[in-house]
């Protein structure tokens, strides 16, 4: 059925790429400049609101791509694998349809296999940890993901009106026991608008909202040996009750944000705040399909950023970025108790925390001219992640600043050939570590534990290079080839290296 | 055509905020701190006037954390994290007659107010002089290939007195219950009886006498097991066997040199006495009082119990129950991970053992459970552990005792 479903936007996202007019009054060069513009990348955060989509681009483009991605690691958090090979094809599309009307979409399908996967039966931890159900084997997990996009914006009179509209779903699965199957679904919905204060500022606000669903249920192929199954908790505890009593869980999450905006119409200047308020709600099912919420994850994020460019001179642009993040998830265990009829429901606890800060200072350097464009933006960031489970008074406390620059280097090598160069170097480096990591009395989480807390604790160098290649075939249409390797260096000297070819048609 | 485009646009952002605004109304629940809560710790007992030294161990249900306290005087206040606890008293009291004698109690409470009074009711452990469970060997084993080999499980039974013993008549029981599974059950017999799903009898006719200090064996199938890749045991020296010849899917043999025992009652199909590889049961043995015979046992003794089960409907099981009286030894076995609560009541094991750590643990294969060795008996055999506690008399996941076969 998904499938089905995923196949019929695909092509509607194709035949709606397919009407797109080809830039027949632009360069190839104006065109990858466009569509490459560090600018726009480094102020994505202001297009969450989709009235600015108006503004994101002046001209139309399109983009197929496939995706090849080889990951290798030696330093990893266990939960999230050692290597992965995955296999994207995507395809975006922006078009501008009338001075007043904009429309854009994306769709992509991914398959990934991670390997060595421990501790997590589940996908998307980013959304669920640390609620997942683990075991001490792990193996390769599979993921299928399917993304959808589409959005348009409406200039009214000095009013602009957004929408768009996401989907994602996944299926992820193992070939091994444990043989997690994991089907997740994911429904976003933004509405925004702005204002012209003049016809310099516009002013904007809007509103979202997230629906994610996550079941899991796991199987055994083998009769006679099962691995135990946990329920965790966080910091490597466990519900004790449900754990080993059940293999299946669902995951929802219903969350809600909201932007402002506040932008010059020149796209030199903006300012975007936000907030962002989760409720995500784990529920077990045991035999007989009853089921019973174990876990809530409370999650609260705010968020700003303000970009300034000073044009300098006509080529040389001067500017500056800060960006703060704070992310809050609160995790409420709910105890039960089986001392009564049934299995009712006891209490709430809250017992878990894990936060993050961070504060990022950006400078920006730009030459622009007509045939090149270079781009540096050296950074400073300081992050402070703050992991705590209150009945143990386990507590992982780690403060990190990250030192980089990113550059960016465009040329018009012909009027059928673009290259373009992407480096980002940057190290971390951790400046305070308060944890009080509190072991458990089960060998195989503590070693868990303990390999996750060595790595956290753990400076490295990053090195993130690409190659881009553009030719022009025919009029409005060009084809690339990207060639991306990130390596990073840790100071215990292993080394994660990631390799990425993507081919495709941009017109 | 702008206005009805604005007016959609507003429509749809109030729908979006009132879906927001309803989200969290249903969330009343009151969320508690991890402050401790004040338990204030009684006992009571027939006959017992005051406790002389109790330790008592509390086990929280959603968490597994385990808190330990030492009491010498009551009433004893403990803090502890809100819960659903089980608790678990082990130690000595003092009788109204002034004896001092080894008694233990469990209780299982909530605990969701600040302060609250938990009395635990003890019983004196009962020790009889008749055998004890020296080992139980219930895991099976692992061929080099990987795959279960689910025979050669035995019982050893060992007279740990300074008598000599007969085997006639000697019954070995397995639990209805589970440790990991805990439902409401009604009636409630623990402390009077225990719940049987299977009852192996050593017929009198083929009873046999055993010296003080020495065990007897019973295996499912008193052969060698061993073979160059299953690293088995050699049992073909056992006292008795109990091979299920009527399921011939067990592939189990008959050793005729060796008597069998009888399996007198099992809720198992094709009247299998069959040992949970993974140790979720308890065991005990028990003789019948003068008088009483397997018929008049199967007669009289019918244990009828029901329970809610998960999805809100009542459960009627329909087992046999052992009375406590009759039972000389009993051990629970469980999966500490999983562990909820014991079969047997606290006065024949205040404790549980167990082979292995967590649920299907891979390292319990070829392990079993034996009696502690504390001394030698005068005739230089050794003298085994029993305080009724389990947990303390028992070496978990041990070797077995057979590795070089059976050896008196």
């Amino acid at each position: 059925m998904l499938r089905k479903y995923s196949k019929f936007i695909v092509v509607f996202i194709l035949c709606v790429s397919s009407n797109v007019n080809a830039q027949d009054s632009i360069s190839l060069y104006q065109n990858i400049e466009n569509q490459l513009d560090q600018f726009r990348i480094l102020n994505s955060a202001y297009y969450n609101n989709p009235a600015n989509m108006q503004d994101y681009s002046n001209t139309t483009f399109s983009n197929i791509s496939l995706n090849y991605q080889k990951l290798n690691k030696e330093a990893y958090l266990l939960q999230e694998g050692s290597a992965h090979n995955q296999f994207k094809i995507q395809t975006n599309s922006y078009k501008v349809q009338s001075k007043t009307l904009t429309l854009w979409g994306d769709a992509s399908y991914t398959n990934t296999q991670t390997k060595n996967v421990q501790w997590n039966n589940n996908i998307d931890l980013h959304r669920i940890n640390p609620v997942v159900i683990a075991d001490s084997i792990g193996g390769s997990m599979h993921l299928q993901a399917y993304n959808f996009k589409g959005g348009f914006a409406k200039k009214l009179n000095k009013f602009t009106f957004g929408t768009q509209l996401a989907y994602q779903a996944g299926l992820n699965f193992k070939t091994q026991d444990p043989r997690p199957k994991n089907v997740t679904s994911d429904l976003n919905l933004v509405l925004g608008t702005t204002y012209d204060l003049s016809n310099k500022y516009k002013i904007g606000v809007a509103a979202g909202v997230n629906r994610y669903i996550q079941t899991s249920s796991i199987k055994f192929s083998s009769e006679v040996q099962r691995n135990a199954l946990y329920q965790m908790n966080g910091l490597g505890t466990y519900n004790f009750y449900f754990s080993n009593k059940s293999q299946s869980a669902t995951y929802t999450d219903f969350t809600h944000h909201y932007t402002f905006t506040l932008g010059s119409t020149n796209n030199l200047f903006n300012l975007t705040a936000g907030t962002l308020f989760g409720n995500l709600s784990k529920d077990v099912v045991l035999s007989g399909n009853t089921t019973y919420e174990t876990n809530r994850l409370a999650m609260r994020k705010n968020f700003a950023t303000i970009t300034k460019i000073v044009p300098l001179t006509a080529a040389f642009n001067l500017g500056a970025k800060i960006d703060y993040n704070k992310t809050t998830n609160t995790g409420t265990e709910i105890f039960y108790t089986n001392n009564t009829d049934i299995v009712t429901k006891l209490l709430e606890k809250e017992n878990y925390s894990f936060s993050t800060t961070e504060y990022g200072y950006n400078l920006i350097f730009q030459y622009k001219k007509d045939n090149t464009t270079i781009y540096a933006q050296p950074y400073y960031k300081v992050l402070n992640s703050l992991e705590t489970k209150y009945d143990t008074a386990s507590t992982l406390d780690f403060k990190y600043n990250f030192t980089g620059i990113k550059l960016f280097y465009l040329q018009n090598l012909s009027i059928k050939d673009v290259l373009s160069i992407s480096a980002q170097a940057y190290q971390r480096k951790l400046i305070s570590n308060n944890s009080q990591l509190v072991l458990t009395q089960h060998t195989g989480i503590n070693n868990w534990l303990t390999s996750d807390f060595n790595l956290k604790q753990t400076n490295f160098k990053a090195l993130q290079t690409s190659v881009r290649y553009d030719r022009s075939l025919l009029s409005g249409q060009s084809i690339y080839a990207i060639f991306a390797l990130d390596y990073y260096q840790f100071h215990n000297n292993t080394t994660n290296t990631q390799s990425t070819l993507s081919l495709g048609i941009t017109f | 055509m702008r206005t009805k485009f604005l007016f959609l646009f507003l429509a749809i952002m109030g729908l979006t905020l009132t879906t927001v605004s309803c989200n969290n109304d249903d969330n009343t629940n009151a969320i508690v701190d991890n402050t401790p809560a004040k338990v204030t710790l009684t006992f009571n007992g027939d006959n017992i006037a005051k406790i002389s030294k109790m330790t008592v161990e509390f086990k929280e249900t959603n968490t597994g954390i385990v808190t330990v306290k030492e009491v010498t005087e009551t009433p004893f206040e403990v803090e502890l994290r809100k819960g659903s606890y089980t608790a678990t008293a082990n130690g000595k009291v003092i009788l109204t007659t002034e004896e001092e004698l080894e008694a233990a109690g469990n209780a299982t409470f909530d605990l969701n107010t600040d302060a609250q009074n938990l009395n635990i009711k003890l019983m004196i452990k009962a020790f009889s002089e008749d055998f004890i469970i020296e080992e139980v060997f219930f895991t099976g084993v692992r061929t080099t290939e990987g795959k279960a080999y689910n025979s050669g499980k035995y019982f050893k039974l060992t007279n740990n007195t300074n008598k000599v013993l007969n085997t006639g008549g000697l019954l070995i029981t397995k639990s209805e219950f589970t440790p990991s599974l805990k439902y409401d059950i009604s009636p409630e017999i623990r402390q009077q009886a225990f719940a049987v799903n299977g009852v192996l009898m050593i017929p009198t006719n083929i009873g046999k006498d055993v010296q003080p200090g020495d065990f007897i064996v019973i295996a499912d199938m008193a052969m060698n097991h061993t073979t160059p890749n299953n690293p088995s045991y050699d049992l073909s020296k056992a006292d008795y066997e109990f091979p299920n010849l009527d399921n011939p899917s067990l592939g189990q043999v008959d050793n005729p040199a060796v008597p069998d025992a009888k399996v007198i009652y099992t809720t198992m199909n094709f009247n299998m006495f069959f040992l949970n590889n993974r140790g979720l049961e308890s065991y005990a043995i028990a003789r019948f009082p003068e008088g009483e015979t397997v018929e008049t046992w199967l007669a009289n003794y019918k244990y009828d119990y029901e329970y809610p089960n998960q999805a809100g409907n009542i459960t009627q099981k329909s087992v046999y129950k052992i009375p406590n009286e009759w039972i000389i030894d009993g051990v629970n076995c469980a999966v500490p991970a999983t562990w909820l609560h014991n079969s047997l009541s606290a006065s024949i094991d205040s404790g549980y053992t167990a082979s292995g750590v967590i649920d299907s643990d891979n390292e319990r294969f070829g392990k079993t459970v034996r009696r502690k060795i504390i001394g030698t008996m005068e005739n230089g055999k050794p003298l085994y552990k029993d305080t009724n506690n389990s947990d303390v008399d028992f070496v978990k996941t041990s070797p077995s005792s057979f590795a070089n076969g059976i050896v008196h």
